[in-house]
């Protein structure tokens, strides 16, 4: 299957969804090997970091498929997306695990608040993921912008490159994007 | 502007404001919207928060979720975990030991993969537990147990089948092919107890089959098996076609499973049928160019295979072995139609038993119309076949299902399969169609997919009468195909008069259904696009007032639809642009001053909206309007209010492409306002305001920009033409001051014109305008440059063409107005004598312009130059006549000078006027 990835990465790059859809899994897969891998080197410091294992990820993929440096970007902005949904999974059933232990409800809700946040961290990456769904529904760019960024960990002139918009105007995304991000992750209009 | 870009800018507004102005700042701008005050305050209070808390809950999520990843379980149930097997998409499979005493038993678990317990996955677990109970053959791998772990993840306890893949082990032992076909037929029989136990596979691939080191094949992976007598198969093709969660394997999908058709044994007939193939040539018998939908079609629905014994490479012996009954067997199980394959799997291991033994076997080679649509040739790129593919299927199965209909019997199947022709029709079709539209460097495959689809609609059009939904499809269908032949404005084949054709069938279809009081509201759309759309393509052939007939009949039906529709941006959208294209309909045939109240009519329209909620399109629409109203501004010698015009059009139109850098459109567009504002500022042939150094900036862009997108867009007739026009605009700029500097962008434009004109069409009239201008602009240059012999006879052909033309088509003013400017200047290289006849002959030309005022600044200038040069080839006219021409000449350069100060021709003019008038 890895001879395949430079060119189901050209097809996406050219608007083939199928070809993203075929990509997502090989890159979900090999997200779990190195994730696995890095886990049994460094178990007791955790040190690990969602944005260098997509980095990872490209090197090894890119060595075992042979894929030109120029596929680097767009292949790590199919690997942000797909950490953004592993991580959103993640959390997802990590939560729903909480209250199907019997954790009443009611007293969650209040943990958190009485936190004056969203809650701890995967709760506070579930709260960022539906800030980031928010945010796409009124610009769908920005949202992307802050996928590459920290769920892809691609620079500023890397995002530029694949979104293709100046640097400048990615700067500009990222400062309105954080804003309403952290607004939304404090509660939104409704809260505050 | 939409509710977000407001929050947006006036966030950064406020940001840029020391923190204690912000409040009133935002107060104030917000004017009372409490909603937008909300907002913006919000994302004000959090504007100097650090990123950490997103890093964190990024951080954070990333080390549980990489640790939990890691956990191997220590213990399922009864079992002790050893290690893993392997991951899918949804689950895992570990290798496990139970053991009781003296009993030790290894077995496979397979769980759910935790995030993927959805409630489908779930339920398709239960699903290959209930098959896996029912089946119990040697050669199908056993289900021993299962259950739920106390975290509630479903497990299936399976037989540990220690083995390697049928194909891997066949390879590496290089096993000979009788003993394949052994292994291959006790695949069949494991296959065929299924099929008795009334399951489907439905998955059967070489990885699913393992062989044991001691040779015995087992089956494996019910994971998307069914039950033929299931009534659950509404939430089983969901679970196959959701996305995610897809679960077919298109490397060894039968035809009738990518199609969505009803999966039988015969589903399985084929999928042996391809793993057989591999078997025996170690070659995948379906090869996919791309993984992509339609591909997958091509291949697996269109494409022959090669025989067998063709794909065996470097084995002449094996290939004689496999070539006949082999080969017989194989294409006999891999038909596309199911209904033609072998009956049963039991059917289908019996022949290569009997082959194994030397008997006849029942397969025959293919002798009848089995072959692929000859059109479908092997050699053009996916692209394009994908496309007559999907004209091919939709197109064919459009005419079965019709025959379907008339013959009554199974009504109801019959109309559920015209509702899947329908559906595939409109996503096939067009998607393909669009698609290709916006690739650059297709122009040539396009005009092949075009005569195909072409011929199929003529002959679906007599067979479609009286189905009213049908013919409303055709009706798009044969736009669609306009579309691409012709439409100036997409990516057209430049072939007008055939595109005219197409819209022209549309038009007759939709008026005749839209002929009555409760006409279909879609039918109404369609028709007031369509004669809008084709009124447009008609100015381009020279039929400006059938354009504006084509107008009139699109504002009456979209008329139709405001009571229905209310105050609706779409309407009023649609009835500005038809305003838009009459106004250039207008200035075509030189009424500019109507022309520009036309557009300002668009330009006003479409304005109201935005303040109010708009499309996503309406600025760049908006951007289209402003930039026909400049054109008919500088029509109108309305010269820096054309500027002021066009550079907002450009300005919206850059801020667009800042958003969709790539979009082709978007550049032609600024292309054009480039031209246009390159010819405002200095175009030799214009009146113009005399900014050469502006004019030169605009031109240059304009050329630049022409050609990149020709080299984008190789080929098609728009970007030559595009590129013709970047040349002659520089050209014509540089041609007043720098003849010199103008000579190569000039001969460029000629050349291209010349190859323009000689290919286009009858009706092509502004192709010869473009070549008599092309030459006039050279001539003038090669003249005034010393080359007098060739810029002369450049200047003569010139004159020659726009006579011809101006006679041809009397009603298009500019070719009489070009005739008249062309030979002027002409006249102008001659000496007294000569030039004499050429500026009789501009001055009779000019007799034939509209009594009265001149309708447009360019009939004002041709006027003017006619006046100009009257006392030079009238000396002796009486001293009355002398005056009264003399006056009227100030007069009209009077009129042009005021219109442009810094224009020195027309102050210089002006002034030679008023000189002859003493």
């Amino acid at each position: 299957m890895e001879q395949h990835i430079t060119r189901l990465l050209g097809e996406w790059r050219q608007g083939s969804q199928a070809a993203l859809d075929t990509l997502l899994p090989l890159v979900y897969d090999e997200l779990h090997r190195i994730a696995s891998r890095q886990m049994a080197r460094e178990r007791s410091g955790h040190t690990l970091q969602a944005t260098a294992l997509v980095n990872e990820a490209w090197i090894r993929m890119a060595q075992a498929a042979n894929l030109e440096l120029n596929d680097r970007t767009h292949f790590l902005a199919v690997a942000a997306r797909v950490m953004r949904q592993i991580l959103v999974q993640y959390a997802r059933s990590h939560n729903s695990e909480k209250r199907g232990a019997g954790v009443p409800r009611l007293e969650l809700i209040e943990a958190f608040d009485a936190g004056g946040r969203g809650g701890p961290g995967d709760c506070d990456l579930l709260a960022l993921d539906q800030a980031m769904a928010k945010l796409a529904a009124e610009d769908e760019r920005k949202s992307r912008i802050v996928e590459l960024k920290y769920f892809g960990g691609l620079s500023i002139e890397e995002i530029a490159e694949v979104v293709g918009v100046a640097v400048i105007t990615v700067r500009r995304d990222l400062q309105v994007a954080h804003a309403f991000l952290h607004w939304q992750m404090s509660g939104g209009a409704a809260r505050e | 502007m939409d509710r977000w870009q407001r929050i947006e800018q006036l966030f950064l507004a406020a940001a840029e404001l020391p923190e204690a102005e912000r409040a009133t700042f935002v107060e104030r701008e917000a004017a009372g919207d409490a909603e937008l005050l909300d907002a913006v305050n919000g994302m004000l209070r959090h504007s100097d928060d650090s990123d950490s808390r997103i890093l964190a809950a990024v951080q954070e999520t990333a080390v549980a979720a990489a640790a939990d990843a890691d956990a191997l379980p220590a213990q399922i149930d009864r079992y002790t975990v050893v290690r893993e097997l392997g991951r899918g998409g949804m689950g895992m499979v570990y290798l496990a030991e139970r053991s009781d005493r003296e009993f030790r038993q290894q077995v496979a678990i397979k769980v759910v993969k935790r995030g993927m317990d959805t409630a489908l996955i779930v339920d398709r677990f239960r699903h290959e537990r209930r098959i896996l109970a029912s089946l119990n053959h040697p050669n199908i791998a056993r289900l021993l147990d299962g259950g739920a772990t106390p975290g509630g993840l479903p497990y299936l306890v399976m037989e540990y089948v220690e083995g390697r893949p049928l194909a891997e082990h066949c390879r590496e032992r290089n096993l000979p092919i009788e003993e394949r076909l052994l292994l291959f037929e006790q695949v069949c029989a494991a296959v065929q107890h299924a099929h008795q136990k009334l399951i489907v596979h439905r998955d059967l691939k070489p990885a699913n089959i393992l062989v044991t080191p001691e040779g015995i094949p087992k089956l494996l992976d019910f994971g998307i098996a069914k039950l033929l007598l299931s009534d659950d198969e509404e939430s089983m093709r969901e679970a196959l076609t959701r996305p995610g969660v897809r679960a077919l394997t298109p490397d060894y999908a039968s035809p009738e499973q990518v199609l969505g058709e009803p999966v039988t044994v015969a589903t399985d007939v084929f999928s042996l049928g391809l793993v057989l193939y591999e078997l025996v040539t170690e070659q995948r018998a379906h090869q996919f160019g791309v993984y992509t939908e339609a591909e997958f079609l091509r291949v697996i629905c269109q494409r022959e295979v090669r025989p067998a014994s063709e794909a065996v490479k470097d084995d002449a012996r094996l290939r004689r072995q496999v070539a006949g009954d082999l080969d017989n067997i194989v294409a006999l199980a891999l038909r596309k139609d199911p209904a033609r394959r072998y009956a049963s799997v039991e059917q289908f291991a019996s022949d290569i038993r009997r082959h194994r033994e030397g008997h006849p076997v029942l397969a025959r080679p293919e002798t009848f119309l089995y072959r692929a649509r000859k059109f479908v040739t092997r050699n053009r790129v996916p692209v394009a076949a994908a496309a007559l593919v999907a004209i091919s299927l939709t197109a064919g199965i459009i005419g079965t299902a019709l025959q379907a209909r008339r013959a009554d019997a199974q009504a109801a199947k019959a109309e559920r399969r015209f509702q899947q022709v329908r559906k595939l029709a409109n996503t096939f079709v067009f998607d393909v169609y669009d698609g290709m539209a916006n690739l650059p460097g297709t122009a040539k495959l396009r005009a092949g997919v075009v005569a195909t689809a072409l011929e199929y609609l003529d002959s679906l059009a007599g067979e479609a009468e009286g189905e009213n939904g049908l013919q409303t499809e055709l009706a798009a269908a044969y736009k669609r195909i306009g579309d691409v032949q012709g439409n100036p404005g997409l990516s057209g084949l430049g072939q007008i008069d055939a595109a005219l054709a197409s819209y022209d069938k549309a038009i007759a279809i939709l008026t005749r259904l839209a002929d009555r009081a409760d006409a279909d509201p879609k039918v109404l759309t369609d028709l007031g696009n369509l004669e809008r759309t084709t009124g447009f393509v008609r100015i381009s052939s020279g039929d400006a007032r059938r354009a504006i007939e084509h107008q009139r009949r699109s504002i009456v039906a979209w008329e139709r639809l405001k009571p229905q529709r209310g105050d609706d941006i779409e309407v009023d959208t649609r009835i500005a642009q038809a305003w838009g294209i009459m106004g250039q309909a207008l200035l075509e045939l030189g009424e500019a001053q109507q022309s520009v109240e036309r557009h300002s009519a668009a330009v006003r329209l479409l304005r109201e909206w935005l303040p109010r909620k708009t499309l996503p399109s309406t600025r760049g629409t908006l951007s289209l309007f402003l930039h026909d109203l400049g054109e008919a501004q500088v029509d109108a010698g309305d010269l820096s209010g054309a500027v002021r015009t066009l550079e907002e059009a450009s300005a919206i139109r850059r801020a667009i492409l800042e958003k969709d850098p790539k979009s082709f459109s978007s550049r032609r567009r600024i292309f054009s306002l480039d031209f246009q504002l390159a010819s405002a500022h200095g175009h030799a042939f214009h009146l113009h305001l005399g900014d050469q150094e502006a004019a030169e900036r605009y031109a240059m862009n304009s050329l630049r920009a022409a050609e990149q997108l020709a080299v984008e867009d190789q080929g098609s007739e728009r970007s030559v033409k595009d590129r013709m026009f970047g040349n002659w605009i520089l050209g014509c700029v540089l041609l007043q001051n720098e003849p010199r500097r103008a000579l190569p962008y000039l001969e460029k434009a000629l050349a291209a014109a010349l190859a323009q004109a000689k290919s286009g069409g009858a009706s092509d009239v502004s192709h010869d305008d473009l070549l008599a201008n092309s030459q006039e602009a050279l001539g003038r240059a090669l003249v005034a440059t010393g080359d007098r012999r060739r810029g002369l006879e450049l200047m003569r052909q010139a004159v020659v063409i726009f006579e011809r033309i101006s006679a041809q088509v009397p009603e298009i003013f500019d070719y009489r107005n070009d005739l008249i400017r062309a030979t002027n200047s002409l006249g102008d290289t001659q000496p007294a004598e000569e030039a004499a006849d050429w500026y009789r002959k501009a001055f009779r030309a000019a007799e034939a312009f509209p009594a009265g005022e001149p309708r447009n600044v360019r009939e004002l200038m041709r006027l003017a130059e006619v006046h100009l040069r009257w006392p030079r080839w009238n000396p002796a006219a009486p001293e009355a006549e002398r005056k009264r021409m003399a006056e009227k000449s100030v007069r009209l350069w009077q009129k042009l000078a005021d219109k442009a100060p810094r224009n020195r021709w027309a102050q210089e003019s002006l002034a030679e006027a008023r000189r002859a008038s003493l």
